[in-house]
């Protein structure tokens, strides 16, 4: 419909015959620091910092490098942190720089923590949030022992997905809590003989898959729109299900989930255990993730943003940000990872 | 012809003479031949046998009369008390000349005059038209029906001045004794006539009524127009207090609200979508309407259900006295209308119709570029109304209004499996209009107590319908016919039923009280989905029923001669899938006379909404949906507060300035990153209940009568809107928080047959919200807005123009109507859009949709 409504309106438009475009100067923001950081539990403080862009040109690098940054904890701890410059892929692609503290300091949970970032001709920034108390997740299983195989709404994929079930429990801690779960495909380390003789290694890597439930409290995706959040999972490396636990606060919460996996054969359709176990190379990783308001509020709009960017028929989203005197987000999240092997029995 | 006063013009006529110089007495008795005699042969043998002689009226004693005598012989004094017992006279003797008298209906009090002000020409009512009497110096005003009513002193002789914006004014005298019905007609006043204002109760300082806007509709019809459309929201949009939204189109948000909050009565039936074409045009078809007030404010207790205005758009009644029509044959429509007598005198009619036709005159056009296939949109607005009187008391009125806008696509293709050919369709288009009617009966219970009763009908309907017919080669070469039917469906229905009575105890003191029902039906929009692939499925919302029910009372009077009130309540329920929402709603407004020209006003009023409109607040889409107050989302509600001072300057210019406050609360927004182009699924989870608020002071000077006419206006506004979930929780401003605002319009009649008029209209850009900044995260470009309409877009500012030519003919007359918009090519911004090359990378562009864009129309009526 909304395609007729655009035709219908450019018609009437077009048939008055005297539209006209002109330059329009957008005014912009004087330069900020950008500070991205989530704190992860288990390992190295570690955060991006970069100066924001006029609205209007070309889009140019912007990572600061001659930041001074420190993070302070209500213990009284105090992290410097140093820039480090990284590439993950080859000197054929750019390098990834952040900041990052010495090794050894990590996070604590229940710990407040506050940073300050100054750098040369900007404004500086402070930032704080209070890292959350452990998830207390148990029972994770197979829900089935098979794929669960859907169709798309999407007329552009025709093929159906595959969806690996998972159900789990979490017993959340009273006061107010914020959880994603999320799931990887893990393909392990492997070796084998090429054609030439030689021994090949390959390592191990993991691929996030998109996760859905049919639990309206949980903020999931349409399962049936599996393949428009294909592409949200893809710019984020993560497909989640992010919710509060406002309607279980203090309780235990029984979660069924449906996991995309990647791209499977028909002959590796029907029993889990018969399709996964052939193929002793894969397993999966169950995440629940307690993350911070601020998080948990920032990721929120962050997909609203995400998924309705091309939209000139939505009111613009605005990314949270808690960065006082810039923009981005400082937050933490703690993680429990459950191993799913499709190997073992007592899984399913 | 002028009509005259039904009610002669009593004279006494007196004859005075001196017979005797001995005075008579009443002891006399006289002796008649016969019981029987008339009232005549009684005077006369009194006359004749002693020294009195009689004074009266001979038109209103029943002289022929018989007087049935008691005795052959009486006194004087006993024939006397007889005859004015059996006639209802009244007798006073000075000297030997006795007075003869209709006694008086309300000896030593008060008598009714009233009845209904028309056009001496048309017979169409006049509404808000003055009658006033000069010696008692009070007055009253005719109402939507036209109906006045005015209490007198019996037994005087009285004056009454009528008069009405435009027509010559008209005075009646008589002798003020007993409750008269007296129905007058004005004349349209002609130019260079001089004007007599007879009474300032019209003058805008004597109004207890405050915010509200009455613009004559021939000022209406003379204003520079879009497209050569005369368009009545459009001329309000450039009153103080009434902004308009995007360029060139007719939505209204008066004083910080959003257009759902106008409660828009076409012969009081709402209309849920009063525009065309996406809001460019209007549905009022100017040739159809005979009045149009707008209130923002300071609202009677008698209205309900809106926060922010009332538009009353009274339909013509049609003329009754003489068939008669017109028409125009504009750039992108031509309209046609008639009227005229049911029964002389008794009734009336009136059909209208205008059509927009740029697809049947692009048809040709189309088919050499598109072949059989067809595409085309258009739009059509039906008015008819009809009158009659029943009785002096009694008079039934019906009218009728359908818009439809369409659109429509039709492609055809053929394919040729196993050496047949067949003919694949694919049929696509939307339409969308409104129908009301109503039924209704006014009835004079006494001259004091006027009563009207209505049975409404309003249909608000949107409809897309995709429909596809193609063959497909199966594996056995055969061919396959695969259909497929998608329809779309969403509306709003009410059945309405109300009463309105209306009762003057004094003149100057009115009570209006009344009753209504509404059912509404609530159909947000449903697909369903038929093929020969998949089931037959039915998705979406369902109807929602629901029940608004209004009580009001309100009583208008004075205190002492310089302060006069309107205080009233409005109580509303409504009723939805066994939610209850009741109400009370207290309303107050009040003036104050400095002195005869000067007035200070003040107004107070609560007003509940049970019902809201899902839009992008923006261009007026035919898929903005009307849903009803739920469980999680409730009623909108507001309070006003306004303040200010009316000044008649002189007789020609009234001048006011007003401020107001207004809180809003339960305002619906589309939270950030809501779709409103599907709007259907679960709306309720879509849309955020909010608070509001605008504040202002509004200027405006107007001229209203004389051959230069126009106004002057100014306002400075503020208005914020604050949800929880929208801009962080922080207010922003609405995107229609215009802060400055001017705009005036200019008529002047050079002559009966040319007049010219002018508007400009300058005012702070709207705001909107767009990024500041860009910053990357995870690889990801971000746009940053800064805040919910934290932008501002240019200030616009244009100049309109329009000149009419007009010729009698022997048909009747013609006119031209020359128009130009924007007639120095300001352009003004529509929207602003993205745009990215790689060479500049990204930028934004300013569009403008009507730069210099004059128009042509041939009007004729005969």
């Amino acid at each position: 419909m909304k395609n007729y409504i655009i035709l219908l309106i450019t018609i009437g438009l077009l048939s008055f015959s005297c539209q006209s475009d002109i330059e329009f100067e957008v005014e912009s923001m004087p330069t900020k620091i950008v500070l991205k950081g989530v704190l992860e539990s288990d390992s190295a403080f570690k955060v991006h910092v970069s100066r924001s862009l006029p609205p209007t040109g070309k889009t140019e690098a912007s990572v600061i490098e001659n930041a001074n940054i420190v993070i302070l904890s209500d213990e009284g701890g105090t992290f410097p942190l140093t820039l480090v410059d990284y590439n993950e892929y080859g000197n054929n692609y750019p390098s990834l720089k952040y900041y990052k503290s010495v090794e050894g300091f990590k996070p604590k949970k229940g710990i407040q923590y506050s940073i300050e970032v100054k750098a040369e001709g900007l404004p500086s920034v402070t930032a704080s949030f209070k890292m959350p108390l452990m998830p207390q997740g148990s029972n994770v299983k197979f829900a089935s022992e098979s794929f669960i195989e859907l169709e798309s709404n999407s007329e552009l994929h025709t093929d159906p997905g595959y969806f690996l079930p998972v159900r789990l429990t979490i017993n959340d801690q009273p006061g107010e809590n914020y959880y994603e779960l999320t799931v990887y495909e893990e393909q392990k380390a492997s070796e084998y003989i090429d054609v030439k003789g030689d021994t090949i290694r390959e390592p191990a890597y993991f691929t996030p898959s998109q996760v859905f439930s049919y639990n309206p409290l949980l903020n999931s995706y349409n399962i049936h729109d599996w393949a428009d959040a294909d592409a949200l999972a893809d710019i984020h490396k993560d497909g989640t299900l992010l919710f509060s636990d406002s309607f279980f606060d203090g309780e235990s919460l029984e979660v069924e989930l449906l996991a995309k996996t990647s791209p499977r054969t028909t002959d590796m359709d029907g029993n889990l255990i018969m399709a996964i176990s052939s193929n002793s190379f894969l397993r999966y990783h169950v995440q629940i993730r307690n993350v911070s308001k601020e998080y948990y509020t920032y990721k929120q709009t962050l997909i609203q943003y995400w998924n309705t960017r091309l939209n000139d028929f939505v009111e613009p989203v605005n990314i949270y940000s808690n960065v006082n005197g810039g923009l981005g987000i400082f937050a933490g999240e703690t993680v429990q990872t459950f191993i799913l092997e499709p190997s073992d029995p007592s899984l399913y | 012809m002028k009509t005259k006063p039904i009610l002669l013009i009593l004279l006494l006529s007196v004859f005075a003479r001196v017979v005797h110089a001995q005075e008579a007495h009443t002891g006399e008795e006289i002796r008649f031949n016969t019981l029987q005699p008339t009232l005549k042969e009684v005077l006369n043998a009194i006359e004749a046998k002693t020294d009195f002689s009689f004074s009266y009226n001979p038109d209103i004693l029943p002289l022929e009369k018989k007087v049935i005598l008691s005795d052959e012989s009486l006194k004087v004094s006993e024939i006397l008390k007889l005859i004015s017992d059996n006639f209802n006279l009244s007798y006073t003797t000075k000297g030997n000349i006795i007075f003869l008298k209709k006694r008086l209906d309300k000896e030593g009090g008060r008598v009714f005059i009233h009845g209904y002000l028309r056009d001496g020409q048309s017979g169409e009512n006049l509404i808000g038209g003055t009658v006033y009497c000069p010696t008692s110096s009070t007055g009253a005003l005719s109402n939507y029906y036209g109906h006045y009513t005015l209490q007198v002193k019996a037994g005087e002789q009285v004056q009454l001045i009528y008069s009405y914006v435009g027509y010559q004014s008209q005075m009646v005298a008589f002798d003020a004794i007993g409750d008269t019905l007296l129905n007058i007609s004005l004349y349209p006043q002609q130019l260079d006539e001089v004007t007599v204002t007879a009474s300032k109760l019209e003058s805008i300082q004597e109004k207890v009524q405050m915010s509200a806007i009455d613009v004559p509709m021939e000022l209406i019809r003379s204003m520079p127009v879009l497209l050569g459309e005369t368009d009545i929201l459009k001329a309000l949009q450039l009153l103080p207090g009434v902004k308009s939204g995007t360029e060139g189109t007719s939505g209204m948000y008066v004083r910080g609200g959003s257009p759902d909050q106008n409660l828009i009565l076409l012969d009081g039936v709402p209309v849920y979508n009063a525009s065309h074409l996406f809001g460019f045009f209007s549905v009022f078809n100017d040739d159809a309407v005979n009045h149009v007030e707008l209130l923002k404010g300071g609202f009677p207790a008698r209205y309900g259900g809106r926060l922010s205005s009332v538009l009353n758009v009274n339909m013509k009644e049609g003329n009754n006295q003489r068939f008669q029509g017109g028409g125009a044959i504009g750039l992108i429509s031509s309209k046609l209308y008639v009227e005229g007598p049911i029964a002389k005198g008794k009734g009336s009619y009136m059909v209208s119709g205008r059509r927009t036709y740029a697809d049947v005159v692009s048809r040709p056009f189309m088919k050499r570029s598109l072949g059989e296939d067809k595409l085309g949109y258009y739009f059509y607005d039906f008015n008819a109304k009809a009158n009659y009187h029943l009785s002096p008391k009694d008079r039934v009125y019906v009218s009728v209004y359908l818009g439809n806008d369409e659109f429509y696509s039709k492609q055809n293709s053929s394919v040729v499996i196993n050496n047949s050919t067949y003919n694949n369709t694919f049929d696509y288009g939307f339409k969308w209009g409104n129908k009301t009617a109503v039924l209704r009966w006014n009835h004079l219970f006494s001259p004091s107590l006027f009563a009207n009763t209505s049975i409404t009908y309003s249909n608000y309907d949107f409809s897309l319908v995709n429909k596809s017919k193609s063959h497909r080669e199966t594996s056995d070469g055969n061919a396959k016919e695969l259909y497929g039917l998608n329809r779309y469906q969403s509306g709003i229905e009410d059945y309405a039923a109300k009463i309105d009575f209306e009762y003057n105890p004094s003149n100057t003191h009115s009570i209006k009280f009344g009753t209504n029902i509404t059912q509404h039906l609530f159909s947000p929009g449903a697909t369903s989905i038929q093929s020969n692939q998949e089931i037959d499925t039915t998705f979406g919302e369902s109807t929602t029923k629901a029940i608004e029910a209004q009580l009001y009372v309100e009583d208008e009077f004075e205190l002492g001669s310089r302060l006069k009130s309107n205080i009233g309540l409005h109580s509303s329920y409504f009723l939805v899938n066994g939610r209850q929402y009741p109400s009370l709603q207290p309303r107050f407004s009040s003036r104050y006379l400095i002195n005869s020209s000067v007035s200070l006003k003040a107004s107070y009023a609560t007003m509940v909404q049970y019902i809201h409109l899902l839009t992008n607040s923006g261009i007026g889409l035919p898929t903005d949906l009307w849903v009803p107050s739920t469980k999680n989302i409730e009623p909108q509600q507001s309070w006003q507060a306004a303040f200010g001072a009316a000044f008649e300057l002189n007789k020609d210019y009234e001048f006011s300035v007003e401020s107001y406050y207004k809180e809003m609360d339960g305002v619906i927004e589309y939270k950030e990153g809501a779709n409103f182009l599907e709007p259907t699924e679960n709306w309720e989870a879509k849309v955020e209940a909010g608070w509001g608020d605008s504040y202002g002071v509004e200027f405006f000077l107007q001229k209203k009568e004389g051959r230069l006419n126009g106004w002057l206006g100014y306002t400075l506004a503020y208005a914020n809107r604050r949800f929880n979930s929208i801009n962080s929780g922080k207010p922003y401003p609405f995107r229609y928080d215009v802060r400055h605002d001017i705009s005036f319009v200019g008529n002047y009649k050079v002559n009966s047959r040319f007049e010219v008029s002018s508007a400009f209209v300058y005012k702070t850009g709207i705001a909107v919200t767009l990024p500041i900044a860009r910053y990357e995260t995870d690889g990801v470009s971000i746009d940053y807005y800064g805040g919910r309409n934290a932008y501002r877009m240019p200030n616009y500012h244009r100049m309109d123009f329009n000149a009419i030519w007009k010729k009698e003919k022997k048909w009747g007359e013609r006119a031209w109507v020359v128009s130009v918009y924007n007639i120095y090519n300001n352009r003004n911004p529509f929207f602003i859009e993205k745009e990215y090359s790689e060479e500049e990378g990204r930028s934004y562009k300013k569009v403008t949709i009507f730069t210099f864009l004059p128009s042509v129309s041939y009007q004729f009526s005969f």
